[in-house]
């Protein structure tokens, strides 16, 4: 059942819903069951007023079925949405700060789609308000990425096009693995001033890491979520690579600033070697299937140093390692 | 001679011959006690110190590893191999920090218990760590990239002193609002200041809310501020080191000039000005350096509650009541608290990480109270 990946919330006693549907404008397949963590959702027509509450599912639905039928955006999709075009219409107006009850229904949603750490008590309401709601899961591998396409395909009546997602999935993953990473140690790490912090088993940073073929030292080292690292832990780590967010906008990564600019921290192989990698911070955040970006950036990352390491310099020796990232 | 000697001359030369032995014999050992306490505490802090060196993250040291560090740390001998001798100089510092905002925060709690004659007053009550914090998560949003002082933004690299610099600002900008607003008449207003310090609090608790709710929409930043919220005594720098001995000594400075004057507080403000004790200045003095001691403390080591509010309170139990010997006792107790509350989370429960805030919660709010019912009975005349 956790593979279902989905739960969804039954409404009890609908306190207001979406308007009524003529039985004749709904189409075949349609009313459906989809299948949730913790229960059926019964949908009785495709939606036409869908309301994505979190950034991965606006990744979702925009991949699924474009801009057209979303009713409305959070304001944190504006950072941290990575399917949303710098020209969509969903900037300007559809937005919403947070995600409960009263904001939601007054969107007036056939669907909203929802994330497992958002309000569980807004998701309750709203479906006791007749509007049904699917909460999306933490992503914790590849199963759970194509099981979420193949669920909101069902649910948003897309179900050719999520199978076309997943198709294009599965083909990059094979690109991939065709190239073996499994000697690069990376470790994510995040500092905001109050210390640091990097992920470990369980995490979706893990499994960015996982897809590109590499190990992720902190899992290695045996931390399970995300978990504080000091200095002292991070230099007996001593990752080949360290993998940290940029910041939003574009804006320069500052964790990254704060590695370079830490004395303590020089001796560290990433440091030395320049092998610090800045992932956008939308991408290094993502808990859609936008994770395979993430990890073919990575990837390509750890790939173009490895070429320039076996490029052999004019004497015959290799040349050192450089990182522009 | 001045009007307190006087007091206390004329207070002895009333009682017998009999009392006044008693009293000599009594006054004796109370002026002993604090004595032998403190050399106690400094061995015993002494030991948690090498003790501290030996644990970290990466693992336990051998003994002869500890010592060879330490002689390292001094020139005196060679350093230890690879990271080693980074692992033992980032544990010293951290050591340091725990000594250092122990110390402020003790005595910072045990003059405002002075000045408030309040054993419940802590550095909380005139809105130094709630300004702290505010300060705190203003720089850490701006650095995150949120808010409207942009400039921050470019020095990330720099955080740790950034954010440090922000929550003493804060800190000292609340206190003055707080000790402004409770002075008239040139004259500072206990009461007043009591209440004054719970409206700021609840002014800069609702705004630091304000930004934590902003900060939920990015993870990392939000993680930052609640982490900051519990204290953080890791990879702190040595500036941080270095501002936090200069407010400690300058707070401890002060000590000379109001330990005396707030044991006669005790008995009521009116009380010490009528034996001579210039009650605007002492409670002037005593706040500034409750304030420098505190805003130091929570700007490099973010909020560790308890040790400003029990540290005094325990030390008043092993060591007496007097402020003459109380706050100095300050110094020792309050980093003997924190840097073994410190080692025995990292020895006890080693990558759990918990924050030193959560530790002297949880390992001193028990020992408190059962403190509290062992001496109901002598508390009962406080």
């Amino acid at each position: 059942m956790t593979a279902a990946g989905l739960s969804a919330c039954g409404g009890e006693a609908p306190l207001a819903g979406p308007p009524a549907i003529p039985a004749e404008d709904i189409p075949d397949g349609w009313p459906r069951n989809i299948e949730g963590f913790a229960g059926e959702l019964e949908l009785r027509a495709p939606p036409r007023r869908i309301l994505p509450a979190s950034s991965s599912a606006v990744d979702f639905v925009l991949d699924l079925i474009g801009e057209e039928r979303v009713v409305a955006i959070p304001e944190q999709a504006l950072n941290w949405a990575n399917a949303l075009d710098a020209g969509s219409e969903l900037r300007d107006g559809k937005l919403f700060g947070s995600y409960s009850t009263e904001v939601v229904l007054g969107f007036a949603p056939d669907l909203v789609l929802t994330h497992v750490w958002q309000s569980a008590n807004a998701s309750r309401a709203l479906a006791q308000a007749g509007v049904p709601v699917l909460v999306l899961p933490e992503l914790k591998n590849t199963q759970d990425i194509r099981l979420a396409l193949r669920t909101l395909g069902q649910a948003l009546g897309a179900e050719s096009n999520a199978e076309e997602l997943i198709a294009g999935f599965e083909t990059r993953l094979s690109r991939l693995a065709s190239t073996d990473r499994s000697s690069e140690r990376i470790l994510t790490y995040s500092n905001g001033g109050t210390g640091g912090w990097s992920a470990g088993k369980n995490t979706t940073a893990d499994l960015l890491i996982g897809l590109c073929g590499a190990v992720n030292a902190a899992s290695e080292a045996g931390l399970d979520g995300h978990s504080r690292m000091d200095f002292e832990l991070l230099l007996s780590l001593d990752p080949d690579w360290i993998l940290v967010s940029g910041g939003i906008d574009g804006e320069a990564s500052g964790s990254l600033s704060f590695l370079m600019a830490q004395k303590v921290l020089s001796s560290l192989s990433a440091v030395q070697n320049d092998r610090i990698i800045s992932v956008p911070a939308a991408l290094f955040s993502t808990t859609s299937h936008y994770i395979l970006d993430a990890a073919e950036y990575l990837a390509g990352q750890l790939d173009r140093v490895e070429s320039v390491d076996q490029v052999p310099s004019k004497d015959g020796a290799q040349s050192k390692d450089h990182d522009d990232a | 001679m001045t009007a307190k000697r006087a007091a206390r001359v004329q207070h002895v030369s009333t009682d017998s011959p009999s009392d006044v032995a008693n009293l000599s014999k009594s006054a004796l050992k109370r002026g002993r006690r604090p004595r032998r306490v403190a050399v106690i505490l400094f061995l015993l802090l002494c030991v948690l110190l090498v003790l501290s060196l030996r644990v970290g993250s990466s693992g336990n040291f051998q003994w002869s590893d500890v010592w060879r560090g330490i002689l390292a740390m001094c020139g005196l001998g060679d350093p230890l191999p690879g990271a080693q001798q980074t692992f033992i100089e980032l544990r010293a510092l951290r050591a340091l920090i725990a000594v250092g905002v122990g110390a402020c925060l003790a005595l910072s709690g045990g003059l405002l218990q002075g000045v408030f004659r309040n054993s419940l007053a802590s550095p909380s009550i005139i809105g130094v760590s709630a300004g702290a914090a505010l300060g705190a998560s203003t720089a850490m949003m701006s650095m995150g990239g949120y808010g409207p002082f942009s400039p921050l933004r470019n020095v990330a690299a720099y955080a740790p002193v950034v954010v440090t610099g922000c929550a003493f600002l804060g800190g000292l900008i609340a206190t003055s609002v707080v000790t402004r607003l409770a002075t008239a008449g040139g004259r500072i207003s206990v009461p007043t200041l009591l209440l004054v310090g719970i409206a700021v609090n609840a002014v800069a608790a609702g705004l630091l809310a304000a930004i934590q709710s902003f900060a939920l929409r990015d993870y990392e930043l939000s993680r930052a501020i609640v982490a900051w919220s519990f204290g953080t005594l890791e990879d702190r720098s040595a500036q941080q080191v270095v501002l936090l001995g200069i407010g400690l000594l300058v707070a401890a400075a002060t000590i000379p000039f109001v330990a005396l004057e707030l044991d006669l507080f005790a008995a009521g403000e009116d009380d010490a000005k009528a034996l001579g004790v210039h009650t605007g200045r002492v409670k002037l003095l005593a706040l500034c350096a409750a304030t420098l001691a505190a805003a130091v403390a929570v700007s490099v080591a973010g909020q560790i509650a308890f040790v400003g509010i029990v540290a005094p309170h325990l030390l008043r139990l092993l060591g007496g009541r007097s402020h003459r010997s109380l706050l100095p006792l300050c110094l020792l107790g309050g980093p003997v608290f924190l840097v073994g509350a410190d080692f025995l989370q990292r020895w006890l429960l080693g990558d759990a990480f918990l924050q030193p805030g959560v530790v002297m919660s949880l390992i001193g709010g028990p020992f408190f109270l059962y403190l509290l019912v062992r001496n109901k009975g002598a508390m009962a005349t406080w």
